[in-house]
């Protein structure tokens, strides 16, 4: 907009200065434009220095601001000149020179020189120019105050030359300019104003807000209507012919309509906007409804908290709005919240920082939820400070993040269990393998050596009965293994016959003897010959020698007892050993699997046989436990039920 | 059986393995130490004369092969840095550190243990 101004003013003073240098005569006389040559040149010399610093901020060239100024300050000094002239009568050779030889006799003498009034004008529009490129002073730039004192003055030249008050632009003896000067003047102004819109009140205006749109829109017929007015009332009183008393009740009717016009416009706009913003408010409104945000503020300085009814169904509470002392409100903070919430949120205060914190609401019933609670200092008029903010409800998320987290743990316990197994698996099952290969690569040696003694009977035998024993030992890694796998799978099925525990009993002491003969162990048995009952025989078996196993490796040279009573409708088994004892922490550990009571005691296999037995106890719907202080041995208690299904005998 | 092989020391847990390496080496006249986990085996080469190689089991009781080789290894003024330390391991190629002179992964080929033992324990 200021760009075009610009252009026009600097085009319409190029004109004026071609006319009078080129003496256009035919196209000057009848328009009679009587802006004087110098003042042609003035205009022309600021309108292209406004146009110049209408660039300056898009080239970024800080000496364009520079050249600007100083063609400003030509033309300032050049109105000073004939300001003096006027003051002093002094002539010049500036007030004929160059004026085309047709106009001198017209105008002669002083034909080039600017009337008084533009000379005023002159050094206000220059000053203006000159102070652009200048900071402002507390919001006043002086460029836009001279501007609106030349717009002022030629607008109101202007005016008067409409209502015809004089030939040239004459207000009593104030204003005598030519209407094409005071145009210029005017475009110049307008252009000088809107050259820097962002500062000083110009925002007022440009700005986009509602304020900057009202008075957009009311400013142009502000600007018409009031004149247009005047010329109605003119009219009626010159032309019209009609009395000063009739043209003034014209003239106030009209102002009240246009009044009246610009208040409509004014608060139909207002109207408009107003409706948009409730129906904005509306919209976050029913957003935050939906997204069952709570709001919250609390008055820094009397400390209190205010919770809205979003934020009291959080709560818990079943209010339109919760108003209560802060203190109290941090009372519905889960204890082990409150001084991670209240420190966080006396830091924000301080140090005027965002408040986010994740936290416990204690529900007045009881309930626990989880909420994500962030706000920010507030600090309004007269020193009062707030702290702002919202809360969400986050129960749900976080349940599921805490069952992630559990679900990641548990994953990752078993990657390492597998690991572990992997580690001692091939431990357990390489050490008889190594055994087995160095006694028979031995033998291959000695026998291609043709060593005499390499067939020896002694010697075999000693081989085989090493071989054996270690044969033995793989195929119980081999079985507990598969047994794992089957149990883990699910697949480990139970074949249940009716048995006398006693003999079964029986039957485990005689194939464990060489064992506890060989560990030291007396094995004393107290059990009712008569005890029956349904089980899988192979899998009690298994049961007892693992537990007896046991019995023997941790308290071996010291008696094993195996006592049981019947416990209807169950049997009870108790296994007791006199050896080093298992610590209370390790008494539950050990029927895990991969766990081995001793820290680490390798050779020992490969730490499932207590897991096994509890497995196999669990699928008789039994169970096992043990009694036991380290240093006094151990018991270990199997309950056994005698039926394994209802109803049958 | 007089020769200058120099003695081998087993470390080793399992009483079968540590036996038959026992008749083995001795069926080749090389001197043999026995120890049944780290703590026995610091405690022969405190009293006993230097070997000329370790053979070392990982997974022990009381103290493993790995702290054993630690111990060993540290103290650097002494000769017992020095000796060869040839490590048998059950459980893949896993990293030791310190690092050992050889590895023999079980079960032992005993053409490749005894290449070892020739290598350090003849001179």
């Amino acid at each position: 907009m200021s760009k075009v101004l610009a252009a026009v003013a600097f085009a319409t003073s190029t004109l004026f200065v071609l006319i009078w240098l080129k003496d256009f005569a035919d196209f000057l006389d009848p328009l009679r434009v009587s802006t004087r040559l110098n003042a042609s040149l003035a205009l022309f010399v600021l309108s292209a220095s406004l146009l110049l610093q209408l660039y300056a901020p898009i080239l970024r060239r800080r000496h364009i601001d520079r050249g600007a100024q100083v063609l400003a300050a030509l033309v300032f000094v050049l109105a000073l000149v004939t300001l003096a002239q006027h003051l002093f009568g002094w002539h010049a050779f500036l007030d004929d020179w160059l004026v085309a030889s047709s106009f001198k006799e017209n105008y002669a003498p002083n034909a080039a020189r600017i009337c008084l009034a533009s000379t005023w004008l002159l050094l206000a529009s220059s000053a203006a120019l000159f102070c652009m490129p200048l900071p402002g002073v507390r919001g006043f730039f002086p460029d836009q105050i001279l501007a609106i004192g030349v717009a002022a003055v030629s607008l109101s030249a202007l005016v008067g030359k409409a209502y015809g008050l004089d030939a040239d632009c004459r207000i009593g003896s104030l204003v005598r300019t030519s209407p094409f000067s005071a145009l210029s003047f005017l475009i110049l102004s307008m252009g000088t104003l809107l050259a820097r819109p962002e500062r000083g009140f110009m925002p007022f205006l440009t700005n986009s807000q509602i304020g900057g749109k009202i008075s957009r829109k009311l400013l142009i017929p502000a600007l018409l209507l009031p004149p247009f007015m005047g010329w109605i009332e003119h009219l009626g009183r010159v032309e019209g012919g009609l009395g000063s008393a009739e043209s003034e009740v014209f003239a106030v009717m009209g102002y009240i309509g246009v009044f009246l016009l610009l208040i409509f416009l004014n608060s139909r706009m207002l109207n408009r906007t107003e409706t948009q913003r409730v129906r904005a408010e509306q919209n976050l409104q029913s957003a935050m409804e939906a997204s069952a945000v709570g709001l919250w503020k609390t008055d820094v300085k009397k400390r209190l908290s205010v919770a809205d009814a979003r934020f009291c169904k959080i709560l818990g509470l079943n209010k339109e709005e919760n108003v209560e002392r802060t203190q109290d409100f941090v009372l519905r903070i889960h204890p082990e919240d409150r001084d991670r919430a209240v420190w966080a949120f006396e830091k924000a205060i301080r140090q005027r920082c965002l408040y986010d914190e994740e936290i416990r609401i204690l529900r007045p019933d009881g309930q626990i939820r989880w909420i994500r609670d962030r706000g920010q200092l507030v600090e309004g008029e007269a020193g009062s400070k707030w702290m702002a903010g919202a809360a969400v409800d986050i129960t749900d998320l976080k349940h599921t993040e805490i069952e992630n987290a559990a679900l990641l743990a548990r994953e990752q316990e078993a990657v390492k269990a597998r690991d572990e197994f992997l580690s001692i698996a091939s431990h357990e099952l390489k050490t008889p393998l190594t055994s087995l290969k160095l006694q028979t690569q031995m033998h291959m040696r000695n026998m291609g050596r043709g060593d005499p003694q390499a067939l020896a009977p002694d010697r075999m035998l000693r081989m085989i009965e090493a071989n054996d024993r270690q044969i033995d030992r793989l195929t119980r890694l081999i079985d507990d293994m598969l047994d794992i796998s089957r149990i883990n799978s699910g697949k480990l099925s139970l074949q249940v016959e009716i048995i006398n525990l006693s003999e079964l009993i029986r039957d485990v002491a005689e194939r464990m003897a060489p064992q506890f003969v060989a560990a030291g162990c007396e094995l004393k048995v107290d059990c009712d010959p008569a005890l029956q009952g349904q089980w899988d025989r192979f899998r009690i078996e298994q049961v007892l020698m693992n537990v007896l196993s046991n019995s023997i490796k941790y308290g071996a040279g010291k008696p094993v007892e195996i006592s049981v009573l019947k416990k209807e409708p169950s049997v009870r088994m108790r296994v007791r050993d006199y050896g080093i004892g298992i610590a209370p922490e390790n008494q539950e550990r050990i029927f895990q699997r991969f766990e081995r009571a001793g820290p680490n005691i390798p050779g020992t296999g490969l730490g499932l046989g207590l897991y096994i037995v509890r497995e196999i106890l669990k699928m008789h719907r039994g169970s096992i436990h043990v009694e036991s202080q380290l240093g006094e041995g151990s018991v270990f208690v199997i309950d056994l039920p005698s039926k394994l299904f209802r109803g049958v005998a | 059986m007089k020769n200058n092989f120099k003695p081998v020391l087993v470390v080793e847990d399992d009483i079968d393995i540590r036996d038959t390496l026992q008749l083995i080496l001795e069926e080749d006249r090389y001197p043999v130490m026995l120890a049944k986990n780290g703590q026995e085996a610091l405690q022969v080469l405190s009293e006993r004369e230097p070997p000329g190689l370790i053979l070392l089991d990982i997974q022990m009781p009381v103290m493993d092969g790995k702290s054993f080789l630690k111990k060993i290894r540290e103290q650097h003024e002494s000769p017992l840095s020095k000796i060869p330390v040839v490590v048998l391991t059950a459980g893949g190629l896993q990293k030791i550190d310190p690092e050992p002179d050889d590895y023999l992964s079980k079960p032992v080929n005993i053409d490749r243990l005894m290449g070892v033992i020739e290598k350090y324990c003849r001179s």
